[in-house]
């Protein structure tokens, strides 16, 4: 998995991993956003356009990244998200995905994170939704 | 029953990689739907990922993997010498639970689950755990 970073603006700035390879490992995902965070990212989009698969340790490194990015965002505190997914209107804020491929999906949709992550067909798009 | 084995002696994390290259390789070879044979790798790393993973506790050990085309069917199956545990019994997460709250144990076998018509375990005669994978109509004619 090669990561590769760049920055763009929607109503805020957004920081873009371009992901590349398989996502089969909590590394290097985990590692580079957790650095991002500390530098001051708080809302990240992945590009998926260049991920064949995603596996269990993919899926946890995502689930990481969210848990991250959400941890000092109140809008998206365990109450707000159960309070916006009963009523269908919850978004997840911080960490969107970019057209993953057809398996990726498969298994975003298997561990049932498409129901809890935005996902877009086009980049465009995506950054405008933050 | 044509059979296509591979035998890991001493396998480890960093071989996941090649496990998957391999079953992409087998599974072209014989014709396997393009959709269905990511399934049925990512179900094949599940499985090895486990067996690595947890139970050799990250030391090298060896695992087999035996890859069986029946007709139209495919029977994959996995063997290794780790202590015995049956991954079928690992209950299904429940994943209608919002993402920041959801248990991450049993991912895994619930990818291999989804992924495949049949997940059945045995103890081998040599007390080897056994994992054997199925995919009906996996095979385009």
């Amino acid at each position: 998995m090669e990561i590769t970073i760049s920055q763009d603006d929607g109503r805020v700035p957004v920081t873009v991993f371009h992901l590349q390879g398989d996502l089969a490992d909590e590394e290097p995902l985990w590692s580079q956003a957790q650095q991002a965070y500390v530098d001051g990212t708080r809302y990240l989009l992945l590009d998926m356009r260049k991920v064949p698969s995603i596996t269990s340790a993919g899926l946890r490194a995502i689930h990481e990244v969210y848990q991250l990015l959400r941890s000092d965002a109140p809008e998206e505190s365990d109450e707000v998200v159960r309070k916006g997914i009963a009523s269908g209107s919850y978004t997840s804020g911080h960490l969107k995905l970019l057209k993953p491929s057809k398996t990726a999906m498969k298994s975003l949709s298997v561990a049932g994170y498409d129901m809890f992550l935005d996902i877009y067909k086009k980049y465009a798009e995506a950054i405008a939704s933050f | 029953m044509d059979v296509i084995t591979a035998r890991y002696p001493v396998a480890e994390k960093k071989d996941l990689a090649v496990i998957r290259r391999f079953t992409e390789a087998v599974m072209a070879a014989i014709g396997v739907e393009q959709e269905i044979a990511s399934e049925l790798v990512l179900a094949v790393h599940e499985a090895t990922a486990n067996v690595i993973i947890h139970g050799y506790k990250d030391q090298p050990g060896c695992v087999v993997i035996e890859i069986a085309q029946a007709g139209k069917d495919l029977q994959i199956k996995l063997r290794d010498q780790a202590p015995t545990f049956d991954p079928t019994t690992v209950p299904t997460p429940d994943v209608s639970v919002p993402l920041g709250q959801q248990p991450y144990s049993g991912m895994g076998v619930h990818m291999m689950r989804s992924f495949t018509d049949e997940l059945r375990y045995r103890v081998t005669d040599e007390g080897e755990n056994e994992l054997i994978l199925v995919k009906f109509d996996a095979i385009q004619t």
